[in-house]
């Protein structure tokens, strides 16, 4: 497979902070990538040496095969969609997005139909005439899309699309851009902070801290396996249960906690017996029971709050040693009105498999 | 909705009263002083004195080179001033700040010493034609002094401040997002330059060129400190037919027509650029 953009070790230092530590990463054609981090971990200035806008301290940048370090960013190849668009306000939209083609010297009868095919992709016909202030959010956001895209760039670089939309449009424009991609097989690199955002858009994730990529993966893998406590509690929610190894056959990973209760995982590579390690449990992996239901994970305690979110609910249950946040989903019809259930003890269960083992360095 | 508006009007009144205490009412008292044969004294009502003005070659040429200087400070200023403001809006340097206070030094001098200072330059004595004369450049002094262009340095160097920070004001607010964005669709720093930043900054160019143009057609003392009556320009003339030939109704009607010309240039100018830059 070609590899479109390929980072190696790349290193950014701002004064004594170092922003990008060391990043390497390789993104296939067609592949979109997400960077998905706090904000400053670093995900904008790769993104941004990416783009050539900052350069790197260390290692190269490939866009293509080409070592582009001293190539300037109008000589890239570039898409890009900036968090606040970027449109050019003096320019009507069908300038704005003649822009690359113009600088790119297409002859100037092709310009009309290039700019129209672009619009019809992010299916915005028919205001070209107007200004990017008499646009609405949305139509901003396909007209800087339609800019991106018309010169059939090598890269597509998308810098938070889509924060500045309200959440309604952002999850249409999330589906959109993802359908416009697939269409379009453009190879694409995206900046987020939102989670949801990551998982919808993106092939693979890299998860960022503190400058450095801890974790590249399918959002299945990110979600399902988890490396770090950072990652599983940044990509959803998790219970963090702390123990030390009582046993580490082929069979299961026994944990036991401060409390005494024992939890089991898969076995992985590395922890050995008497070894302190965490291990953590989605919410909605633990199923709630009255008696323990002769799963091998049970952990007994008392309801201490309970949060009905319409479809899901989640439970809040204090045990001997952390409170377990639960997740369920409303299938059953409820009653409008039952007794209070705080206060009742119930068994949290979840399968061997459900339990994730994080490494106990991040 | 009356009281509300009366509220604004509230906000106004101080200033407005100044104007037309200060400002309009003298304007006015000019306005119908040109249109009086003689003063003080019995007078009847003419407009000789406007017809004097333009058809006497004396007062065309001074009228011409007037403009042409303000055309020509302004122009001058665009040139020396954008780089300016430029990197003084983009830069991250520390050094930004000494820059700034070298930028409006020259509000902070007073106008004797800043003249003066022009004379030590420029000077018959002074240090370019020494150095001139040090290198064996030149034998006899160059006159640098007293002409048009001495004229021009000590305009440019007075009034680039006001052209400066005007361009700088509206170059701030550009996102540097739209450069960025220019250069990843394609554009090298030059057009970049040519199809967004200068486009999106002609607003601010436009204000310090009024500012420039106006203060330079109403200069008084850099002209005639530099100029030395060599260089004969319209305030500097109203100046003469006021004070120094007393005729106060000639030199009212001078200065309407001073009014009234700048007034156009810069309707006409306003109208140019309306044309241009963001919606």
């Amino acid at each position: 497979m070609t590899v479109d953009v390929r980072l190696a070790a790349v290193t950014k230092r701002f004064g004594a902070v170092t922003a990008v530590d060391a990043v390497s990463l390789d993104v296939p054609q067609g592949e979109v990538l997400a960077l998905l981090g706090p904000s400053g971990c670093g995900k904008t200035t790769t993104l941004r040496i990416v783009a050539g806008f900052e350069a790197p301290d260390d290692g190269t940048v490939e866009i293509r095969g080409r070592v582009v370090n001293d190539v300037p960013t109008y000589r890239r190849n570039l898409g890009m969609v900036f968090q606040q668009y970027a449109l050019f306000p003096h320019m009507s939209v069908f300038d704005n997005v003649a822009f690359g083609l113009r600088m790119r010297g297409v002859p100037r009868g092709d310009v009309p139909r290039l700019v129209e095919e672009a619009m019809a992709l992010v299916r915005l016909t028919g205001l070209s005439e107007r200004f990017p202030s008499q646009l609405s959010g949305g139509q901003q956001q396909r007209v800087a899309l339609a800019r991106a895209i018309v010169t059939k760039p090598a890269v597509l670089l998308l810098d938070e699309p889509l924060g500045a939309l309200d959440k309604k449009l952002r999850e249409q424009m999330q589906v959109e851009i993802r359908a416009l991609q697939r269409q379009v097989g453009i190879t694409t690199i995206f900046v987020t902070h939102d989670q949801e955002e990551a998982l919808t858009l993106a092939d693979r994730i890299a998860v960022m801290e503190h400058g450095r990529v801890i974790q590249v993966g399918t959002p299945t893998e990110i979600y399902e396996r988890p490396r770090s406590r950072f990652v599983s509690d940044f990509i959803g929610v998790s219970n963090i249960l702390e123990g030390k190894v009582v046993s580490g056959d082929a069979a299961a990973l026994v944990i036991e906690l401060p409390s005494g209760s024992r939890v089991s995982a898969t076995p992985v590579a590395g922890p050995a017996t008497g070894d302190r390690i965490e291990v953590a449990v989605r919410p909605e992996k633990i199923r709630l029971s009255d008696t323990a239901d002769g799963s091998v994970n049970v952990l007994a305690g008392t309801l201490a709050n309970v949060v009905y979110l319409g479809a899901v609910t989640y439970s809040y249950i204090q045990t001997a040693d952390t409170r377990l946040v639960v997740m369920e989903q409303n299938r059953a019809p409820r009653p409008a009105s039952a007794p209070s259930p705080i206060g009742r003890t119930v068994h949290a269960c979840w399968d061997v498999a459900s339990t994730l083992v994080l490494s106990s360095r991040p | 909705m009356l009281a509300r508006r009366l509220g604004f009007l509230g906000l106004l009144a101080p200033a407005g009263l100044l104007l037309a205490a200060l400002f309009l009412f003298p304007l006015a008292n000019m306005a119908a002083l040109s249109v009086r044969t003689r003063f003080p004294g019995a007078f009847t009502y003419t407009l000789e004195h406007y017809a004097k003005f333009v058809t006497e070659p004396y007062f065309l040429q001074v009228t011409q080179t007037t403009f042409t200087l303000a055309v020509v400070v302004t122009i001058l200023t665009i040139v020396l001033g954008y780089p300016v403001a430029y990197y003084f809006v983009r830069s991250r340097s520390r050094l930004k700040h000494v820059i700034f206070l070298l930028v409006i030094s020259p509000l902070l001098v007073s106008i004797v010493v800043r003249t003066i200072g022009w004379t030590i330059v420029l000077g018959n004595e002074g240090l370019v034609n020494n150095l001139l004369r040090a290198l064996g450049a030149t034998r006899e002094p160059l006159p640098l002094m007293n002409n048009f262009w001495s004229v021009t340095v000590g305009m440019v160097h007075v009034l680039l401040p006001f052209m400066i920070l005007s361009i700088a004001s509206v170059l701030g607010k550009i996102d540097p997002a739209l450069e960025e964005s220019a250069a990843v669709l394609g554009a090298n720093p030059a057009w970049t330059f040519w199809r967004v930043t200068l486009p999106l900054s002609v607003q601010g160019i436009a204000a310090g060129s009024i500012l420039v143009f106006c203060l330079t057609i109403g200069a008084y003392i850099t002209p005639w400190w530099l100029g030395r009556g060599k260089v004969l320009l319209f305030s500097t003339t109203i100046y003469d037919q006021m004070l120094a030939i007393i005729d106060w109704p000639f030199g009212s009607a001078a200065a309407m027509l001073l009014v009234a010309a700048t007034m156009v240039v810069v309707t006409v100018y306003f109208t140019l650029l309306r044309h241009v830059g963001p919606r």
